[in-house]
């Protein structure tokens, strides 16, 4: 009986372990109190602290529209320059995207340059910051009334970087919720495309805002530089109306809108020069050590670092191959002295000594053979000694230069010093005005000579005047070509050729190169053309196309444009 | 005082008579093989001993003739009275009905005859022919329904993929199964082989739904060993193993890879005026006369070692009274990798791939009273492994980099020594054998401490066959990497114009420096208690029931802890041993759901039929030794579904790319958006389960067939859905529970043993599963075509285009559909078939092309021969219904300017139109092109049936072995992925990587000594 008595003590014991092993478990899955403390919408629209960090994050989409993230970054792939894909430039790594397009591969399926779910990533950022920022009481009004405006016009940034791509798009303004992802009703989500009309209105419509309450732009050394301002805007509104005017998008002619551009473009540097703008002084420092400072740089896309770049793009001895320009490009620096085009009589061209004389920008943008760089010779000649080439003397023959160049613009050829990426400068603005004002108008305009001549003029630069006395069409020519040299592979080529729908004729057909020979004996150089690849391109390229996928997603509602 | 002495004398004398006879025997079962751990017990004395591994004994005994009972589980016990010292052999019968044998199951054991679920066990008894590092990597072939997958060899790192049934979910986070060692869910890949008892795994519900939210991709238990009532036996055995590829991807040399780079050149249409590789280039690569300037490099010959050793030292002690039973073990393991060790060494440091581990156990139980057990159980591992360079951790880093660049580096690009010896200069200043020796190395250590303590108390005194045990465990894991690092100078050599040697320097030396340290934590707490009860009523009713409690709480680096709790229960009832019944219930849950969402309550149900147990069978059919029919059904649980935790939680926001004003970096303003949004629904997925098993056993149990046919549908699966338009701005939706998929599939296993003479005997038996899978559910967009659906095919199945040939001219090519999308077509280009009709080849033409990853047909055939102490055991495993999808480094030609393989041979060419087995050769292979598209060209039937295990065993006579001193005496001789049939050539066709460049899988040959004394 005791025996018993002690044994059901013990089941007693060990009911009460049990027991205690759940009692003690009440709460035993309530996760950490601080995990349910987690940071809400409601907690970030709360200070001013938190919320500004809503506007960087919109600002930070920006780093997707940055040449140098085609090469360096990972947010448009590809792995080339958008020089690459135009009649720029090639790439010495023939498996790059460049090399996919331009052999004809360029589709709903495939577009290296995809900005479709990235621009509508940095909208949804300006959306959630305009629809909450007025929650946030500890800053003035004042601020708050800038920071929506820098919102919206870096909203209307995005929404013109789709325009120029894909034409009219989906104009979305609201911040959409996730019910309809949780319920399976995704329906809501689909928008249809506005017309293009709609679209430029919109984002029109939405710089002259912003315009009216942004503040002036500061000094390159204010802390705030980068900011949006009224300048950045203006600009972009006369980017914009440029666009708008020209053929791709301009299909009945309206030479109203030409005049609307110019007018938008004069407004645009009247505004930058009125605050300080100017062209700065040295055309190879602008783009890299001085990209962060110098006046002439409107607005540009914050970089880290671009040192990889001097790596990636620099020739073989270096590192790797890289961007390589053509001369279908390279052929559009004039001759210094005469101002005349190479192949115009007169022009004093020596095909023996084709860097001669040539417009100083050329040396600037493009390294040639036997030039010294970071302390290598840059060798790209076909035959002994020629290391950067695709020949047997190379190491590297896949890194080797199609055209016997390479990169230097964007390129530091000392210490690899940070370097921001040049969205808009004042030079893109007077190149802008000149096109505007010549096409709007039945005859030339001073004022369109005296802006093109402008930037000709540049210290370092110091081209010969266009003669005021030719025609309209040359003019447009000289214009067209004064734009591809000055704004070479600054991603304006790509789309330039589009909105003039030349594209299909430039971006096709031969490609050029220097197959550099090299004579041991006489210790000379000399530089046969060929064409190094016979590109495709077809007419309905000139806009985008919309993903597949997105196509695929929205039942109907999103419209492809024609020829895919 | 002289009747003391008298009784000490006596009492003397009998001690001394119970010493002197000793009886020696052997114990074997009825398929004559030694049985081991078979009890052996004086009835006199009640004292005891056990069997050692061949089946040997030695008892002593006061006098003869002795009373000796031998009992071994499963088999019927006998008494045998003993007239001499030497008795040959004892020779036990197996039960009719299994009734005696015990097999792990959830949260404890049952008898196997009884059991109704589908759970198959391998003993360590089955593995010990088949000594790997990785005892994971011994399990391939051996259960039916468990489907093994090593994809790497990688030292320390080669752990196989395990999966039970397949993929029961289409979520990648959660497919694979629990997995408890000691009843614990712990790591598993460095337990070592000595110390395993058993294996369990456990596939259908009923065998399942006790762990409830953690059971429904299946369970496998690992059960170490324990002591034993015995005189103390010690165990000692060495392992020493060689180890070498078992195919390794085949690159062209210079000559070949400069013709045909010649040759892409032309087809890219490259100017031939101007060929890349001039006549005089080819001959010196021809004819070898310049391998500094034209070298020929082979990475794989120049890397690496014929083969590498392995070495596994392992000694037991192991033995009890009535009172403590102990199993003490201790091994050590010491594997190296394959690199050449004499390039490896630099400047003081060796940084061959190596991996070493020291395992410990010890596994005591102690009787407090006649009714209580306490259990000490301990084990320490500490493993050391060194990669070369910035390798981060057991299996990535700096060795698959090394494998991607053997893959990558063109055999003509630099010399591996220069003239003067220094390094030649690859990409850069890269030199593979600076990469493995002169960057430094990175040492990973790794020290797992797990503590088991139980408690088990009979309660019969409260109720007969009540019994409570309670169970404490701590583990703690501690890992702790080093890396020192340096860089190194290597140099282009050229000859400059008046042919004097230039070598220009890249990168440069730099001293050994400690560069990076990190160190991870984990500390895991669990806390068991249950009440055991079973009972037999009248003869032939027969209960057991189950009531556990337990709860789980893993502190793993800076996370939350992680928390599961959970109650199950089980009551099986058995009628006259025939008629079966169970339920078992599980009801847990996890802290990453919301609050009143966090339990789920899994049932599950399953019954038996033992028909051999009917009187009427032994009439009917006498040739039918046992058959069992068992069905289950019942609902199971999956709360690993990945994504990230709490994601009931509102939306949270987080750190998004800031963005910096001003000139400099100064005035950055960070980033802060939607990060995670939440779902407050979120759920497990739930899983039905279903089962019909037969076990069977023919012609006096020599034949057995055992065969178990499976549904399985999972719901709730999390995904991210895929129909949501872009336009909403965010990447990252709400995870959704809407996923459906179903899984089906059978086991077959079949054995045959036959003892032909004395001396003879042999066994030859295989299993043969099958599981298939269906995406039933999940969000798709709209697909014009049914081919081009995933929903309804099988998780992981290939897409892309049909290939029908190559286009062998422009007139054909005009003919076909417009393949225009791909770029311009050429002769040479593949075809694809237009599917859909409209005459151009776009996504709509894609369809499902290829098996998945993982086979859906996997089997073993084994086969053991016993010729008098001869030992023979052979093993076939293979694999089908499987396919690889190669791309890039892995087939692809000068991909990346990467080398060519000796596939590349069989390119097109206007010449070889009729017999070309590849494309015309191009140097831009890329995803964009028509030829790289994914495309029944590049899905390759990967099925293999491997010469998985061959093992020779010689048992030293027992004559020779006394004259030694020892109990035992053994010596095999096992090897491993002996040979591989397959139609896939280009690598090893178990790798699951499209580039095929990872350190390869191993093949084994192995000499193992083992005594017992």
């Amino acid at each position: 009986m005791k025996y018993m008595f002690n044994y059901k003590k013990v089941f007693i014991g060990l009911m009460g372990i049990i027991l205690l092993n759940a009692s003690c478990t009440k709460d035993f899955l309530a996760p950490d109190f601080s995990v349910s403390s987690a940071f809400t919408q409601d907690a970030v629209f709360k200070t001013w602290v938190e919320a500004e960090k809503v506007l960087g994050a919109a600002y930070g989409y920006l780093q997707n529209y940055s040449g140098f993230n085609m090469r360096v970054g990972s947010n448009r792939s590809g792995t080339s320059y958008l020089a690459a894909y135009t009649d720029e430039a090639t790439n010495s790594f023939i498996w790059t995207g460049s090399w996919n397009v331009t052999n004809g591969t360029f589709n709903q399926y495939y577009n290296p340059d995809d900005v479709w779910n990235v621009s509508y990533q940095g909208i949804r950022r300006c959306n959630m910051y305009l629809e909450n920022i007025d929650k946030v009481t500890d800053i003035d009004a004042a601020t708050i009334l800038r920071t929506k405006m820098e919102a919206r016009g870096l909203r209307a940034f995005y929404y013109f970087e789709l325009f120029k791509r894909y034409g009219g798009v989906p104009l979305v303004t609201n911040v959409m919720n996730t019910t309809g992802v949780l319920s399976g009703n995704t329906d809501d989500y689909n928008q249809p495309r506005k017309t293009v009309d709609e679209t430029v209105q919109f984002i029109k419509n939405e710089l002259d805002t912003v315009t009216k309450y942004l503040p002036p732009p500061t000094p390159a050394s204010a802390a705030s530089v980068g900011r949006m301002n009224r300048a950045i805007s203006v600009a972009l509104k006369g980017r914009l109306m440029l666009y708008y005017a020209s053929p791709l998008h301009n299909p009945a002619k309206l030479t109203a809108r030409w005049q609307d551009a110019a007018l938008a473009n004069k407004q645009a540097i009247d505004t930058a020069t009125k605050y300080g703008a100017a062209l700065f002084n040295n055309y190879q420092t602008l783009f890299t050590s001085a990209s962060r400072s110098a006046s002439e740089i409107i607005w540009f896309v914050f970089q880290n670092c671009g040192c990889s770049l001097d790596t990636y793009e620099g020739m073989p001895s270096l590192a790797y191959g890289g961007t390589n320009p053509t001369l279908n490009h390279i052929d559009k620096y004039e001759m210094r002295t005469t101002g005349k085009a190479i192949y115009d009589a007169g022009s004093g061209y020596d095909p023996a000594n084709p860097y001669l004389n040539r417009d100083p920008r050329l040396g600037l943008s493009v390294i040639q053979a036997g030039e010294l760089f970071r302390g290598f010779n840059y060798a790209p000649w076909w035959g002994p000694g020629g290391a950067d080439s695709r020949s047997t003397y190379s190491k590297k023959i896949s890194d080797g230069s199609w055209t016997g160049m390479v990169f230097k613009k964007f390129m530091d050829p000392g210490a690899a010093a940070n370097r921001n990426w040049p969205l808009i400068r004042l030079a893109e603005l007077y190149l802008n005005y000149a096109e505007a004002l010549t096409e709007g108008n039945p005859t030339t305009q001073a004022a369109a000579f005296a802006a093109v001549n402008t930037v000709r003029a540049r210290a370092g630069v110091a081209m010969p005047a266009i003669a005021i006395t030719i025609s309209k069409d040359s003019l447009v020519k000289r214009i067209r070509n004064e734009r591809g040299v000055e704004l070479a592979f600054e991603e304006h080529r790509n789309f330039d050729a589009r909105r003039w729908k030349t594209a299909a004729k430039d971006f096709a057909g031969n490609m050029w190169g220097f197959r550099v020979l090299y004579d041991d004996a006489t210790k000379k150089y000399s530089f046969p053309r060929y064409a190094f690849q016979v590109r495709k391109y077809l007419p309905h390229w000139d806009l985008y196309p919309i993903p597949q996928a997105e196509i695929d997603k929205s039942k109907g509602k999103l419209v492809q444009n024609p020829g895919y | 005082m002289k009747k003391t002495v008298v009784f000490l004398s006596l009492f003397f004398l009998s001690n001394l008579a119970m010493a002197q006879v000793q009886i020696k025997g052997m114990v074997k079962g009825d398929n004559g093989k030694p049985l081991e751990e078979a009890s052996i017990i004086d009835v006199k004395s009640k004292k005891g001993t056990f069997t050692n591994s061949s089946g040997m004994f030695m008892v002593s005994v006061a006098s003869l003739p002795a009373s000796l009972e031998v009992s071994f589980t499963g088999y019927q016990r006998k008494t045998i009275t003993v007239n001499t010292a030497n008795i040959t052999e004892v020779n036990l019968v197996s039960k009719n009905t299994e009734l005696g044998e015990v097999i792990v199951v959830g949260f404890g054991t049952q008898k196997k005859a009884s059991q109704t679920g589908a759970i198959v066990s391998v003993s360590q008894a089955d593995l010990k022919n088949t000594p790997t590092a990785n005892v994971v990597n011994a399990l391939a072939g051996r259960l039916p329904g468990l489907i093994t997958q090593q994809r790497s060899g990688l030292p320390g790192g080669d752990a196989s993929l395990l999966l039970i049934r397949g993929y029961g979910t289409f979520n990648t986070a959660g497919q694979t199964p629990l997995i408890l060692v000691d009843g614990v869910e712990r790591r598993f890949n460095e337990v070592d082989f000595n110390e395993v008892d058993n294996i369990s795994i456990l596939k259908d519900a009923s065998a399942t739904a006790v762990f409830g939210v953690r059971g429904a991709n299946g369970v496998i238990i690992i059960t170490t060993k324990r002591g034993i009532l015995s005189a103390p036996k010690v165990t000692v055995s060495i392992d020493r193993t060689m180890q070498r590829p078992t195919r390794l991807p085949k690159y062209l040399q210079s000559y070949d890879y400069s013709t045909l780079f010649n040759e892409a050149y032309l087809n890219d249409g490259g100017d031939p005026n101007f060929m890349p590789y001039n006549a005089t280039a080819l001959q010196k690569y021809k004819d070898g006369s310049d391998p500094y300037l034209f070298p020929d490099v082979n990475w794989y010959d120049t890397l690496l070692r014929p083969s590498a050793p392995q070495l596994q030292a392992n000694v037991t002690v192991r033995g009890g009274t009535s009172q403590l039973k102990y199993f003490l073990t201790g091994t050590f393991l010491d594997q190296e990798g394959l690199l050449r060790p004499e390039l490896t060494k630099f400047a003081g440091y060796n940084t061959n791939t190596k991996y070493q581990r020291f395992n410990f156990r010890s596994n005591i139980d102690y009787s407090l009273t006649k009714n209580t057990i306490f259990s000490m159980s301990l084990s320490a591992k500490h493993a050391k492994q060194v990669v070369p360079s910035d390798g981060l951790d057991f299996g990535s880093g700096a060795t698959s980099l090394l494998w991607w660049n053997m893959a990558r580096w063109a055999p003509n690009h630099a010399p591996v020594y220069n003239p003067d010896g220094s390094l030649g200069a690859f990409y850069g200043n890269s030199n593979l054998i600076g990469d493995i020796a002169r960057k430094g190395f990175t040492n990973n250590f790794r020290t797992d401490i797990e503590a088991n303590m139980d408690l088990k108390q009979k309660l019969d005194m409260i109720t007969p066959g009540l019994s409570f045990r309670t169970k404490f465990v701590y583990d703690t894991y501690f890992e702790y990497a080093e890396r020192r690092s340096k860089t190194y100078q290597a140099f282009d050599y050229s000859l400059n114009n008046g042919g004097r040697p230039v070598y220009t320097a890249r990168g440069a030396e730099s001293a050994l420096a400690f560069t990076w340290v990190s160190t991870f934590s984990t500390k895991h707490t669990y806390v068991e208690s249950a009440f055991d009860y079973k009972r037999a009523f009248a003869g032939k009713h027969e209960f057991t029931g189950l009531a556990l409690f337990f709860a789980d709480r893993t502190r793993s680096g800076s996370g939350f802890p992680f928390s599961k709790l959970g109650y199950a229960g089980r009551s099986t009832y058995a009628y006259k041993g025939k008629y079966l019944a169970e339920a078992n219930i599980g009801y847990n849950g996890t802290e990453n759901f919301a609050k009143g969402m966090r339990m789920g309550f899994f049932p599950a149900f399953s019954a038996g039929w033992l028909i051999t147990e009917e009187a009427w069978m032994e009439k009917k059919a006498p040739w039918i030794s046992y058959l069992k029919l068992r069905l289950s059904s019942g609902k199971v649980g999956n709360a690993n579904i990945g994504g990230r935790r709490y994601l009931y939680l509102p939306d949270t926001w987080g750190a998004a790319t800031g963005y910096s004003f001003g000139s400099g970096a100064a005035n950055a303003l960070g980033g802060s958006f939607e990060l995670n949004l939440g779902n407050p629904n979120v759920t497990w997925e739930t899983a039905w389960k279903h089962n019909i098993g037969l076990e069977s056993m023919f012609f006096n149990k020599s034949l057995s067939v055992n065969f178990d046919v499976f549904y399985d549908k999972r719901d709730n699966i999390l995904l991210i859905r895929q129909d949501v338009p872009t336009l909403i701005g965010q990447a990252n939706t709400p995870p959704v529970n809407v996923g459906k998929m179903e899984n089906k599939g059978y086991e077959l296993e079949v054995k045959y043993n036959k003892r032909l003479s004395k001396d003879f005997a042999f066994d030859i038996g295989g299993n043969y599963n099958y599981a298939r899978n269906k995406i039933l559910y999940q969000t798709e967009p709209q697909r014009p075509y049914p081919w081009m659906e995933r929903t309804g095919k099988r998780f992981g199945e290939k897409f892309g285009y049909i290939a029908e040939g190559f286009f062998n001219s422009k007139e054909e090519i005009s003919k076909w559909a417009d393949q225009s999308i791909f770029g311009v077509i050429v002769p040479g280009d593949i075809k694809y078939k237009d599917l859909n009709g409209d005459g151009k080849i776009d996504q709509y033409d894609q369809g499902n092309i290829g098996n998945p990853d993982l086979p859906e047909i996997t089997y073993a055939i084994t086969n053991g021969i016993s010729y008098k102490n001869f030992e023979l055991d052979v093993m076939f495993q293979g694999v089908t219904n499987t396919s690889l999808l190669v791309s890039s480094q892995g087939g692809w030609e000068f991909y990346n300017s990467a080398k060519v393989a000796n596939h590349h041979m069989g390119r097109w060419t206007p010449a070889t139109a009729a017999t070309a087995t590849y494309p015309r050769l191009t140097q831009s292979s890329s995803t964009a092109k028509n030829n790289f598209q994914n495309s029944t060209f590049w899905v390759r039937d990967a099925s293999y049936i491997r010469l998985k295990n061959v093992a020779l065993s010689y048992n030293f006579s027992k004559t020779i072995v006394q004259r030694l001193g020892v109990d035992a005496l053994r010596l095999s001789l096992t090897a491993a992925n002996i040979y591989t049939w397959s139609s896939f050539k280009w690598f090893d066709p178990e790798i699951r990587t499209s580039a095929g460049n990872v350190y390869p899988q191993l093949q084994t040959y192995n000499f193992t000594i083992y005594t017992t004394f």
